[in-house]
């Protein structure tokens, strides 16, 4: 039986090393970081999940773009590929693929090969479904998690054995997450000015007017509270490239902040950002996971 | 890795979301002057010898977002009959309802104060799309 290597990595899983780190290979350590394998198979089960629930309940304006062929303006990636305004029976044909590929990827069925069928069949699905006007910014991660998760060899969810595949998809992933948040500053910075006066604006009361929901109409009566909330918000944003190097109860916190700035605005917008929330799981053991039948059973 | 976040990092700057999924995180980004306003994109149908009534946007009524037709205004007011196939789709979903006669692209207005709503939202017809006899 094989030894699980779980005890030659830390809390987070980050493989230790005996040697003396020179400059060169603390950089590609940070990049290419040696993660247990297992925790790809954790999220590929979360990735593949969440990718079905996206089709169909996110994301699911493609069908309907069948009869708006007169507001496709297809977007590079469509361009060079040639794609023609999305068909009703293109549309379901893509859907019927997404969801088998990614219920195979989930139960371990040839996961590298049915993770490369959703890359490019859930790829064409959200050129389609952002190629009718509006683009939004929340796919970024996803986008990367299904297109680097097949470079990853299969492995079983007690191999822990530290991979640099592994943590090569893993950071790709965490760097599209933080680049979300931490680009974002620098569009403020283009489209506002700066910062400060994106912080200093009314864009709050701007998006509550458009949007909000029955829980914050009452900010439109005390809209002092909205500067404070926006400064917190670039705060955040600024500051998240720091989570690439936080470990332990300090990442969970972390995490715990981003995710609940999202339910917040969730709640108060009906902007859930569940394609970027779904991605912070790599940053987190997720592979533990595994543990999670024996315990309920135990209860 | 380093070519996909040199991608990104070009379409920011170049304000793009053509590069999509590496275009401009450009969402919420544009601060709003705290005395100027919010426009709020609607959409009102009418039927036969009726008044008109709101319709919401969406996959499930007019088979289209806010958001994609707030991007394609100028066309649409150069072209109304672009509203055809979001008529089309709402009297399909409605095979019960008499089919619309016209199908206005509006807008509400709020005008705002030191950053708060002043006054009653300003309601604007942007261009009305008629069925043809």
């Amino acid at each position: 039986m094989t030894t699980p290597a779980a005890s030659s990595a830390d809390q987070t899983g980050r493989a230790t090393s005996e040697r003396t780190p020179t400059g060169a290979s603390t950089l590609l350590g940070l990049l290419i970081p040696a993660l247990p394998a297992s925790r790809i198979t954790a999220l590929r089960t979360i990735v593949y999940a969440f990718v079905i629930v996206d089709v169909l309940l996110i994301a699911n304006d493609v069908p309907s773009h069948a009869g708006n062929a007169h507001y496709y303006r297809p977007l590079l990636l469509a361009r060079l590929l040639h794609l023609p305004p999305v068909t009703t029976g293109l549309a379901y044909a893509l859907l019927v693929v997404i969801v088998v590929a990614c219920l195979m990827a989930m139960l371990g069925r040839f996961p590298r090969i049915a993770g490369m069928v959703v890359g490019v069949a859930f790829g064409i699905w959200m050129l389609y479904s952002q190629g009718y006007g509006y683009v939004s910014h929340d796919h970024l991660a996803l986008m990367v998690a299904v297109w680097v998760l097949p470079t990853v060899p299969s492995r079983g969810w007690h191999d822990d054995t530290p991979s640099e595949a592994a943590g090569w998809a893993l950071r790709c992933i965490q760097l599209a997450v933080v680049a979300t948040y931490f680009l974002s500053v620098l569009v403020k910075w283009i489209y506002s000015g700066s910062p400060i006066a994106w912080a200093n604006s009314a864009i709050l009361a701007w998006a509550v007017v458009r949007r909000g929901s029955i829980f914050v109409q009452w900010t439109l009566e005390t809209p002092w509270i909205f500067v404070p909330a926006q400064w917190a918000a670039v705060a955040m944003e600024t500051l998240s490239p720091v989570v690439l190097f936080l470990r332990g109860k300090a990442l969970y916190l972390a995490v715990a902040v981003f995710v609940g700035f999202h339910l917040t605005t969730f709640i108060a917008l009906g902007i859930h950002f569940l394609p970027t929330v779904i991605c912070w799981a790599a940053f987190l053991p997720i592979e533990r996971l595994r543990e999670l039948p024996a315990r309920l059973r135990r209860r | 890795m380093l070519a996909l976040m040199a991608v990104l990092l070009a379409g920011q700057f170049l304000r793009t979301n053509d590069f999509f999924p590496f275009g401009s995180l450009d969402q919420y980004s544009k601060g709003t002057d705290p005395n100027g306003q919010v426009v709020n994109t609607c959409l009102q149908g009418v039927r036969e010898g009726g008044e008109p009534f709101d319709i919401p946007f969406g996959n499930r009524s007019v088979g289209i977002q806010r958001g994609d037709v707030e991007n394609h205004q100028r066309e649409i007011v150069a072209d109304p009959d672009r509203l055809a196939p979001l008529a089309a789709e709402y009297d399909r979903r409605h095979p019960d309802e008499p089919p619309l006669t016209e199908l206005i692209l509006c807008q509400r207005i709020t005008h705002l104060k030191d950053g708060a709503p002043h006054g009653e939202p300003e309601f604007v017809e942007v261009v009305r799309w008629r069925a043809s006899e």
